[in-house]
C-alpha cells in the first residue's frame, strides 16, 4: 500500500531522513518508535506534504502513485490521513463547518453528491456516538480550548469521518492520561480493517499495548535501525533505546 | 487601593535628595551666551577644526533657524530661549590635558565624589575605560594604551577629528543626518565634544567603554556628539552615565549618538541617565532632548540599547535601530522612572528594511509624584522586510493618583510575511506581592524596591554586570517609600 | 438649485448663508483646522484630502426615486426604520418612527475630527430620536445621485431601557464618488443598554466619514460594532464617554478592504469602576490599507478602571498595509488597562491542517480569513444581529477571495 524508498530529507540544509525505506501493507499496523530527534515527525510531515522539508532523493508512493509532487489536499483526497501530534487550534472556524467542508470535498472527489447540513449533522452525531465523543466538541471552533484528550479524540473523529486508506498517527499518545489513551486506542481499533493501513509513530511502548502492531520499526538518526514484531516493542521497554541499539 | 499620602510624601522627600547635585568650583572658559555664526566659529576654532567641519556646522545653523521645535511629545514646558543659553564652557587653564596628571584636581575630585574615579588603578579593577566629559569638553580618557594595543580607537571626538579625519568624515551624520530634527540640527551646529569609538574588523573590545557626562557650569547647554563604529565581526559594549548640579534654572542637553554596525558586528549601548531632575515643585532640572540612532548596516549585525532613565526634568529620547542588513537585529530595553514633576517621553523606533530582521522592545515605565511617563515607539516593516519579526512589551506602573503613564505605539506593516506583536499593560503595584513581602517582615520601602526591581528585571539584566548592581540601587533610590 | 461643495476653497465664505450661528461657527472651525494632512497626528495614516479636492460635490441634492430592488430591500425591513436619503429623513420610506422622533432639546454637538464639524455645519435637518421603551430600530443611509453627491446628517438618540439599533448603508452603485458624513450623538440614561450594529457596505467609490459621540452614565452599557466592508475610503471615529460609575463601553469592529479604512476610537474613562473593551480586526488585500487608532484615556477620577483593547491585522498581499496605533493615557493608579496589537499573514500551520483534511487551498484560505473575522464578530452578543453581520462579512471575504 504505502511504500517509501531511499527517502532523503533536509531541513535548512541539515539531513534529517537518510535513505529511509519502509513498506506498509493494506490491513497492517506498523509502529515506528525512536528517541527524540530520530526524525519521526519529519517522516509524518513529509508523507502529508507539509512545507519546509526538502526532499533530495527517494519516493513515497501510495498504491503505486507517487505522492511527493502532490499538494497536501490532493494527498488527503487520495486517502492519506495524518493525525497530528499537535492539532491546530483555529479560533473563529466552526468545527461543523470544517468537518462538512472536508467531508464534502472528499465526496466530490469520489464523484458523489454533496451532503446537506441536516444529513451531515445526523451522520457526524452518529459517528461521535460510535466513538463515545461528546457532541459539544462540534459546537466549538476547531480544537479551540480543547483539552489534550479532546484534541486527540477529535482527530479520531475526523479519521472515522474521512475514512482514509492510509493513516499516519504522529505521537498520538503524547500528553494523554491513561483513560484518554484507552479511549483513543479503542477508536483506532474500531477503525482497523483489511483495506486500511496504519503507521503509528510513538516514543513510548504504552500505546502499543492497546493498539497491537503487526510490525515494529526502531528509527534512529533518520533511518530504520531495527525491525521486528510486537515483541520488539516489549524488548525496547525492558532495555531502553541504548540497550536495544547496543545489542 | 491607591498609595497613601504618607508614602507619597515619602517619595517626594526622597526625591529631594538628589545626591549628585553639588557643583564644582573650577575656573571657567566660556563663550558669550547666544547662538550665532560667531558662536559656531568660536567653537570650531577652539577645537582647531578643519574647514569642512566648520562649513558643516554653519550649514546646520542656517537650517536650524528655519526649523520649528517639535511639539508632538507629551511634554509641557515654557519655551526655551536659545539665545539665553551658553553653548560652550570648559574648565580653563592648560589647553588640553595630555594625561590624567594634567587634569585639574578639582575635577578629578568631582568624579571621585560621583563615584567615577578616573585614576586608572581604581577603575573597577581595570575592566572599564572611561571618557569623562565635563560641560563641553572631554577632560580625561583612561586606558588609552591598552585599547591601542587591541587597535580600538576610543577618544574625544574633537581629537578624532584631528587624528582620524577620514573615519569621522565618512560616518559623522551618516546615521543621524545633519538636519534630522530640530534638536539634532542644533547639536550639529554647536556640538563641542563627545566620544568616538572605532573597533576594527574582527576585534572584540577588551573592556567595557564608558563615557561619563557632567554638566557643571551654570546656564550652559551640553551638546555632545558620540560616534561609534563597529567594523566587520567586531564587538563593543559601551556605557554612558550622566549627572548635573542642582540649579534652579533649566539646562539644555541636546546630544546626538550615532552607531554603525557593519557585517556581523555587535554594539551594546547602555545608558544610566541621572541628570538633575529638578526639585519637587518642578524648578530647575535638565531638559534632555537626545537623538540616538543605530544603523545595523551589515548582514547579521546587532545593536542593543539599554537605558535606565531616572533623571532630567524633561526627557525626549528615542534610541532607534535602522535594520538595513539582512538578518540584523535590534533591541531596546528601557526602564524610565519619573517622580515629582518630571516628564519623560521616551521609546524607540525599529525600522525593518532587511530580510529576516528581528527586533525586541521591552519597556518598563514607573510614574510617581506628579510626573508623566510616556512610552512612544514605532515599529515599521518596509515592503522589503521579508519574514521580519518584532516583539514589543510595554508595562507601566503608577504609584500615587497624581501621576500619569502613557503608551503610544505606532505599528506599521507593509510586508505580509512580517510578524509584529505588541503587548502593553498599565497597573499599580501588585497589592498581593506587597502584602506577601510585608508579611515576611520587609518594610514597605524595601518591598516596593524589591517588586519594582523584579518588574524591571528583564531590562536590568541586559546591563553590563559591572553596572547592573549600581542600576538596581538607583531604581531603589528613585522609588524608596513610594507605596504603603 | 443645490449648492456646490468645493474643498479647494474656504467653505465659510461660500456656504454660511442661511445657516445657524452654531453651523457657521462649525464651518469656521473646519476652515481654521484646514484639510486633513499626514503631518497632523490624527491623520498620520489616512489622507482624505485628495479624494475631497479631486471633485466638486453637489450638496445634498433633492431626492430622486430609488431603483426598485433597493426600494424593495428597504420595504423588507420589518423593524421601525429611519431612512436618511442624502442626509435628510425620507418620510415616504421611513416607517413607524413618527412617535420616536422628538424635537431636539439642545443643538447637536458631535465633536471629533473635521468631518464632525461638517456634519454639524452642513446637515440641513438635524434629527432627534427618543428610544424610551425597549426598541429595535433600523437606520438606513441612502446616498444617491448621478453627480458626485455630498450628504451630511446629524442626529441625536436618547436611550432609556434597552435598545437595538441596526445601521445599514444601501445605495445604488454609481460611477462617481460620493461623500457622506453621518454624525450621531447617542446618550444613554442610567442603567440603559444599547446594542448597535453598523454594516458599512457603501458604493465602491464612496467616501464615508462617520462620527459618533456616545455618553454612558452609571450602570449603562453600550455595545457598538462596525463592519467596514465596502467603499473607497471609510473613516469611523468613535468617542465613548464613560461618565457614570459602573458604565461599560464595548466599541469593536472589523474591516475588510482592498481600499482604505480608518478606525479611530477614543474611550474616555471619566467615572470610577467602568469597564471598556475594544476589539478591532483588519484584513487588507491588494493595495488596501487599514489604520486602527484606539485610545483609552483614564482620567484621575476614574479609579478601578478596567480597560482592554485588541487590534489584529491580516495582510493578504504584498502591496497592502496595516497600521496600528493603540494608545493608553492613564492618570489614575488603581487601574487595569492593557492593549495588544498584531499584524501578520495567515497561519501556515493552520492552512496545512485544513489542507491535510482535503480542503483545497483557496477554500482553506477563505475559511481561515472568515474565521479570523468571526472572532471579532463574536463580540456581538445578540444572535440575530451577529448572524446578519457574519453574513455580510462573509460576502465581503468572498469578494476579496476573487483576487487570490
Amino acid at each position: 500500500m504505502l511504500s517509501i524508498k531511499n527517502l532523503c530529507v533536509q531541513v535548512d540544509n541539515k539531513p534529517i531522513l537518510k535513505n529511509f525505506t519502509l513498506d506498509v501493507k493494506a490491513g497492517e499496523v506498523s509502529a515506528i518508535m525512536g528517541p527524540n530527534g530520530a526524525g519521526k515527525s519529519t517522516l509524518a510531515h513529509v508523507i502529508a506534504g507539509k512545507d519546509g522539508y526538502d526532499v533530495t532523493e527517494g519516493t513515497v508512493t501510495l498504491n503505486d502513485q507517487n505522492v511527493l509532487d502532490l499538494e497536501p489536499e490532493e494527498r488527503s483526497l487520495l486517502g492519506i490521513f495524518l493525525a497530528f501530534q499537535y492539532p491546530m487550534e483555529i479560533p473563529g472556524v466552526g468545527t461543523m463547518t470544517f468537518l462538512r467542508t472536508a467531508y464534502n470535498t472528499h465526496r466530490a472527489h469520489q464523484g458523489k453528491s454533496e451532503t446537506d447540513a441536516l444529513t451531515f449533522g445526523k451522520l457526524i452525531r452518529q459517528t461521535c456516538d460510535d466513538l463515545s465523543i461528546p457532541h459539544d466538541l462540534l459546537k466549538r471552533p476547531i480544537n479551540t480550548g480543547f483539552s489534550g484528550g479532546e484534541k486527540k479524540r477529535a482527530e479520531i473523529l475526523q479519521l472515522a469521518l474521512l475514512a482514509p486508506t492510509f493513516v499516519v498517527m504522529d505521537e498520538t499518545d503524547s500528553g494523554l492520561d491513561i483513560d484518554a489513551l484507552q479511549s483513543v486506542a479503542e477508536g483506532v481499533n474500531r477503525l482497523r480493517n483489511k483495506d486500511r493501513a496504519f503507521l503509528i509513530i510513538t516514543h513510548y511502548q504504552r500505546l502499543l499495548r492497546f493498539i497491537v502492531p503487526d510490525a515494529v520499526h526502531i528509527m534512529s538518526q533518520g533511518a530504520i535501525a531495527k525491525s521486528g514484531d510486537k515483541t520488539l516493542a516489549e524488548e525496547l521497554e525492558a532495555k531502553g533505546y541504548a540497550g536495544i541499539m547496543g545489542s | 487601593m491607591a498609595a497613601t499620602h504618607e508614602t507619597i510624601e515619602q517619595v517626594q522627600s526622597l526625591q529631594e535628595g538628589y545626591q549628585y547635585g553639588f557643583s564644582t568650583d573650577v575656573a571657567q572658559d566660556r563663550l558669550g551666551k547666544g547662538l550665532s555664526e560667531d558662536t559656531v566659529h568660536l567653537i570650531s576654532s577652539k577645537n582647531e577644526e578643519p574647514e569642512w567641519l566648520l562649513e558643516w556646522r554653519l550649514g546646520a545653523l542656517r537650517n536650524f533657524k528655519r526649523m520649528k521645535e517639535p511639539n508632538w511629545g507629551k511634554l509641557t514646558y515654557d519655551p526655551i530661549d536659545y539665545q539665553e543659553s551658553y553653548y560652550y564652557a570648559a574648565p580653563s587653564g592648560k589647553p588640553k590635558p595630555k594625561s590624567l596628571d594634567e587634569v585639574d584636581p578639582e575635577i578629578l575630585a568631582t568624579y571621585e565624589k560621583l563615584g567615577i574615579p578616573l585614576s586608572e588603578q581604581k577603575i573597577l579593577a581595570g575592566v572599564v575605560a572611561v571618557d569623562a566629559v565635563f560641560d563641553s569638553v572631554s577632560v580625561a580618557t583612561t586606558f588609552k594604551e591598552k585599547l591601542h594595543e587591541a587597535g580600538v580607537i576610543f577618544c574625544p571626538i574633537s581629537q578624532a577629528v584631528q587624528e582620524h579625519p577620514d573615519l569621522v568624515r565618512k560616518y559623522l551624520g551618516s546615521v543621524v543626518p545633519r538636519e534630522d530634527n530640530f534638536f539634532a540640527t542644533l547639536n550639529s551646529a554647536v556640538f563641542t565634544d563627545g566620544s568616538f569609538v572605532y573597533v576594527p574588523p574582527g576585534v572584540t573590545c577588551p573592556m567595557e567603554l564608558s563615557t561619563y557626562f557632567r554638566i557643571n557650569a551654570q546656564n550652559t547647554g551640553q551638546f555632545e556628539r558620540t560616534l561609534i563604529i563597529a567594523d566587520t565581526q567586531s564587538y563593543v559594549s559601551y556605557l554612558e552615565g550622566c549627572t548635573a548640579p542642582m540649579r534652579d534654572e533649566n539646562q539644555l542637553h541636546a546630544a546626538v549618538v550615532e552607531l554603525v554596525a557593519l557585517d556581523e558586528a555587535e554594539i551594546k549601548y547602555s545608558t544610566v541617565q541621572n541628570w538633575y531632575p529638578g526639585d519637587k515643585d518642578g524648578r530647575g532640572g535638565i531638559y534632555n532632548f537626545v537623538t540616538k540612532r543605530a544603523a545595523c548596516r551589515g548582514r547579521k549585525s546587532k545593536v542593543s540599547w539599554t537605558q535606565i532613565e531616572t533623571g532630567s526634568a524633561i526627557t525626549w529620547k528615542y534610541p532607534s535601530c535602522i535594520l538595513q542588513g539582512d538578518e540584523s537585529q535590534g533591541a531596546f530595553y528601557s526602564v524610565a522612572i519619573t517622580g515629582n514633576r518630571q516628564q519623560a517621553d521616551t521609546g524607540t523606533k525599529m525600522i525593518h528594511i532587511g530580510k529576516n530582521t528581528r527586533s525586541r522592545i521591552i519597556s518598563k515605565g514607573i510614574a510617581s509624584g506628579r510626573s508623566d511617563n510616556t512610552y512612544r515607539g514605532q515599529v515599521r516593516f518596509a515592503p522589503t522586510a521579508l519574514t521580519a519579526r518584532n516583539f514589543t512589551q510595554c508595562d507601566s506602573l503608577l504609584i500615587g493618583d497624581q501621576c500619569g503613564a502613557h503608551t503610544v505605539p505606532y505599528i506599521e506593516v507593509r510586508n505580509p510575511s512580517a510578524d509584529a506583536e505588541h503587548e502593553a499593560s498599565t497597573s499599580k503595584i501588585n497589592e498581593d506581592q506587597l502584602f506577601y513581602c510585608q508579611q515576611r517582615g520587609l518594610d514597605p520601602e524595601t518591598a516596593v524596591a524589591l517588586i519594582v526591581n523584579g518588574f524591571c528585571r528583564e531590562v536590568l539584566q541586559e546591563l553590563p554586570m559591572e553596572f547592573a548592581v549600581e542600576a538596581q540601587r538607583l531604581v531603589a533610590i528613585s522609588l524608596e517609600g513610594s507605596v504603603g | 438649485m443645490p449648492a456646490l461643495l468645493n474643498f479647494s476653497q474656504p467653505l465659510a465664505d461660500v456656504l454660511s448663508k442661511a445657516r445657524s450661528d452654531a453651523q457657521r461657527a462649525a464651518l469656521q472651525r473646519f476652515d481654521d483646522h484646514g484639510l486633513p494632512h499626514p503631518r497632523m497626528e490624527r491623520w498620520k495614516y489616512t489622507n482624505p484630502s485628495k479624494a475631497l479636492t479631486d471633485q466638486t460635490f453637489i450638496l445634498q441634492p433633492a431626492r430622486t426615486p430609488l431603483p426598485a430592488p433597493l426600494a424593495k430591500k428597504i420595504e423588507a425591513i420589518a423593524t421601525p426604520r429611519l431612512v436618511l436619503h442624502n442626509g435628510v429623513i425620507d418620510p415616504d420610506t421611513s416607517h413607524d418612527v413618527e412617535n420616536l422622533l422628538s424635537i431636539p432639546t439642545t443643538p447637536p454637538a458631535v465633536t471629533g475630527n473635521c468631518f464632525a464639524e461638517l456634519s454639524i455645519a452642513l446637515s440641513d435637518a438635524p434629527f432627534s430620536l427618543a428610544l424610551h421603551k425597549n426598541t429595535h430600530l433600523t437606520i438606513v443611509h441612502v446616498i444617491a445621485g448621478d453627480q458626485p453627491t455630498a450628504a451630511f446628517s446629524c442626529g441625536m438618540i436618547e436611550i432609556a431601557g434597552e435598545a437595538q439599533i441596526d445601521e445599514i448603508f444601501l445605495s445604488p452603485e454609481t460611477p462617481t464618488g460620493h461623500l457622506a458624513c453621518p454624525g450621531l450623538m447617542m446618550t444613554l440614561a442610567p442603567g440603559a443598554r444599547v446594542n448597535r450594529q453598523r454594516i458599512i457596505d457603501a458604493p465602491a467609490l464612496a467616501m464615508l466619514a462617520t462620527n459618533d459621540v456616545i455618553t454612558i452614565p452609571e450602570r449603562a452599557t453600550c455595545r457598538s460594532f462596525t463592519a467596514n466592508l465596502r467603499g473607497q475610503l471609510l473613516i469611523n471615529e468613535t468617542h465613548a464617554r464613560l461618565a457614570g460609575a459602573g458604565g461599560d463601553a464595548r466599541i469593536s469592529g472589523c474591516s475588510i478592504t482592498r481600499a482604505h479604512v480608518d478606525n479611530t476610537s477614543l474611550v474616555e474613562h471619566i467615572a470610577p469602576s467602568c469597564t471598556s473593551r475594544s476589539v478591532f480586526y483588519s484584513i487588507a488585500s491588494d493595495k488596501g490599507r487599514i489604520a486602527t487608532q484606539g485610545k483609552i484615556h483614564v482620567h484621575r477620577t476614574a479609579q478601578q478602571t478596567d480597560g482592554y483593547q485588541m487590534s489584529r491585522g491580516l495582510l493578504l498581499s504584498k502591496q497592502a498595509e496595516i497600521d496600528h496605533k493603540p494608545e493608553l493615557e492613564i492618570y489614575a493608579d488603581d487601574v487595569k488597562c492593557s492593549h495588544g496589537a498584531t499584524v501578520g499573514e495567515l497561519d501556515k500551520d493552520a492552512l496545512f491542517y485544513l489542507r491535510a483534511r482535503g480542503i483545497y487551498i483557496s477554500q482553506a484560505r477563505q475559511m481561515l480569513i472568515k474565521g479570523f473575522v468571526h472572532t471579532a464578530i463574536d463580540e456581538i452578543t445578540d444572535d440575530d444581529a451577529r448572524a446578519r453581520v457574519t453574513q455580510a462579512a462573509d460576502q465581503a471575504v468572498e469578494r476579496l477571495a476573487q483576487s487570490f
